[in-house]
């Protein structure tokens, strides 16, 4: 049988329980408030310019492959993350 | 030149490492953590290529990462923005991820592994279809790469010649062959990302009789094999769940309930998709052969591990040669970037060619021995010849499944001789049997084959090598292995060849000699929901925790009855999540 921990770590433990909740629920709103205020006016736009940026218009006649937009064997270009 | 290679932070991460151009090392990083498909970053996986080159992280000239995390992150920033504000939950959940983790790819290499150097990044589908064509033998292919996604492509077609490789066509995401399978391995009730393959192991149970309205309603299929989705059925692109309540209204049923009971309808459906699924390769297939005119092709991609599909590729369209990668999946895409990157960006010529899967840790009789007797296991060591005759004679005449364990662990998600459990493939019990009492699990999964490859024509409808087990075929008829065949007379066959792993082919070859036989199951050294075995210590403790008779390492046999209790402090089904 392990020891009894004694009466700090037992609050200690208790409070950082209490604030790993709190920070869930804050991370929660404020990610919310970015959501609401970047991707909102965002797809608004794109609503507004009715872009298909996911292509779900059905397509018409023809292939539904596309060109590839690939970034070809450069060293330069693969120093990139984009 | 030393170039790392490295896939992670989705699913199946992995590293693979490259020295002058040719494969020294190569692991999943679940066979090290045992988180089975684990997505974190691959620092065992990655210490482990090193340490079996012999070599620190300041010695490699590069390191190279399989995806081009920027434009991924601007996918699923224009995702969530073109599904505003359905996609909320799904942006709480991952934007976190990504800002703590995922954008900072050279830091988390540094953090982890110590490298100071430069960090290259290869696309996706680049990164597989280096995978697929730059170890292959051929000099020229056509490449098909076929997966769930990317950065934005899903499926791409292209040439490769020499060095280097052409990407000349795609498909973007949300149009999507590998998230269609996905899609209703979910509403089948088994795990995304994970069990895929069990809906292929289903779809014989049942008939295709879904697949007009999947052709009709969810898929818009094009003669050339490409197509688009009817989002309007699918959840992925903005929720936690595959699909939505309209492809369950579609199909008349709710998802079924993991775990629960498979009832016809699931099998058809399962059928269903597989078709679908079949068909879409085929015409894409074709249509790349129409358009390059090249007798071989190459393909990867997680689609790619389905070996029905491939084998229809090879009996039906005009392709006369194909190779897949063995880690058709995103695992092998640490080694495409590599590649890639040594061959196309580099301009090196090619000097790797992947012949085998075993490219993992090995473990030496010494080793073995050291840890048998600190787990006071009792064993017993036997020449190599003697160890070879006595397990064929334990697989016959006893009827004992074997535990497996010999040389290097295998690269990708199949064990191909090196961490197997096998049983005599003619005993139609030894079916049920392990998949009951020593896989525990679900009892329709059929077990593939090994066979040795100079016989496999006699047994099976193959008139080719498949050393990675990623060709299904018919069992000829008169030929008598039921826990190998399929309820559609199909088999997922391995061939195996005494150049890649001498140790197995000995043991089919004296299995064949005493029975006349030369076919064994072989499953994966685990039991439901557990990677692969690695190290001796996992093979023991999946014999001790199982049904299995016999455990073979290296030369060790160790046999169930001599063996002392296992004490655990906790319950090992409690340790692996079911898929």
């Amino acid at each position: 049988m392990s020891a009894r921990e004694p009466l700090w770590r037992r609050l200690l433990n208790g409070w950082l329980l209490i604030v790993a909740r709190f920070g869930e629920v804050q991370t929660l709103v404020i990610l919310g408030i970015f959501y609401a205020l970047l991707i909102g006016p965002a797809s608004l736009g794109a609503r507004v310019g009715r872009a298909d940026m996911l292509q779900k218009k059905p397509l018409e006649a023809g292939s539904a492959w596309g060109e590839a937009d690939t970034a070809g064997a450069d060293l330069e270009r693969s120093k990139l993350q984009s | 030149m030393k170039i790392l290679g490295i896939s992670g932070f989705y699913h199946d991460s992995a590293a693979a490492l490259l020295v002058d151009g040719r494969m020294v090392a190569g692991a999943h990083e679940e066979r090290f953590s045992r988180l089975r498909h684990d997505p974190g970053f691959p620092r065992r996986a990655a210490e482990y290529c090193l340490d079996e080159a012999g070599i620190r992280a300041d010695d490699l000239d590069y390191v190279v990462f399989y995806d081009k995390p920027m434009v991924k992150f601007e996918r699923i920033l224009s995702t969530y923005i073109a599904t505003f504000p359905r996609s909320l939950p799904s942006f709480t959940r991952s934007i976190p991820v990504w800002l703590k983790e995922k954008l900072w790819v050279p830091n988390v290499v540094q953090r982890e592994l110590g490298y100071q150097g430069e960090v290259l990044f290869a696309e996706h589908h680049q990164s597989h279809a280096a995978a697929a064509f730059l170890p292959s033998p051929f000099e020229e292919a056509a490449i098909l790469t076929l997966d769930g996604v990317g950065e934005w492509a899903t499926a791409t077609m292209g040439i490769g010649k020499g060095n280097r490789f052409d990407l000349v066509h795609e498909i973007r995401f949300p149009h999507s062959l590998g998230l269609l399978y996905s899609a209703f391995t979910y509403y089948l009730g088994f795990k995304v990302n994970s069990a895929e393959y069990k809906v292929m192991g289903a779809a014989p149970y049942g008939k295709p009789v879904y697949k007009d309205e999947i052709l009709d309603k969810l898929v818009d299929l094009r003669e050339d094999g490409s197509f688009r989705l009817d989002m309007q059925y699918f959840a992925y692109d903005y929720g936690l769940t595959m699909t939505n309540d309209r492809f369950a209204d579609l199909f008349g049923r709710p998802r079924r309930e993991p775990e629960s009971e498979m009832e016809p309808f699931h099998w058809d459906m399962a059928a269903s998709v597989q078709a679908v699924t079949e068909e879409v390769v085929l015409r894409m297939a074709r249509d790349l052969h129409n358009r390059t005119g090249l007798p071989n092709l190459c393909m990867a991609g997680g689609v790619a591990l389905n070996c029905v599909a491939n084998g229809r590729v090879i009996r039906e369209t005009p392709f006369e040669n194909l190779w897949v990668q063995p880690a058709a999946g995103d695992a092998g895409s640490a080694l495409g970037c590599a590649l890639f990157v040594h061959n196309a960006v580099l301009g090196n010529p090619r000097a790797f060619r992947m012949d085998h899967a075993y490219w993992g840790p090995s473990y030496g009789d010494e080793e073995i021995r050291a840890f048998l007797e600190r787990a006071k296991a009792p064993y017993k060591t036997l020449p190599r010849d003697e160890m070879i005759s006595e397990t064929a004679r334990l697989l016959d005449a006893e009827q004992k499944v074997v535990g497996w364990f010999q040389g290097r662990l295998e690269w990708g998600p199949r064990s191909l001789g090196s961490r197997s459990i096998l049983a005599d493939a003619r005993n139609e019990e030894n079916w049920s049997r392990v998949n009951l009492k020593i896989k525990f699990r679900e009892s329709f999964r059929p077990f593939a084959p090994a066979c040795l490859a100079e016989k496999a024509g006699e047994w099976f409808e193959i008139d080719r090598e498949s050393p990675y087990m990623l060709l299904v075929c018919q069992v000829k008829e008169g030929r008598d292995i039921p826990a190998v065949t399929h309820v559609d007379g199909s088999a997922r066959l391995q061939t195996v060849t005494r150049d890649t792993h001498a140790e197995f082919y000995d043991l089919l070859h004296a299995f064949d000699e005493r029975t006349g036989c030369p076919v064994v199951i072989n499953t994966s050294f685990n039991v439901r929901g557990e990677p692969i075995v690695t190290t001796p210590e996992d093979a023991y403790l999946c014999f001790m925790r199982t049904d299995m008779d016999v455990l073979v390492l290296g030369n060790q046999i160790l046999y169930k009855e001599d063996q002392p209790e296992l004490h655990e402090d906790v319950d090992w089904r409690e340790l692996y999540e079911l898929d």
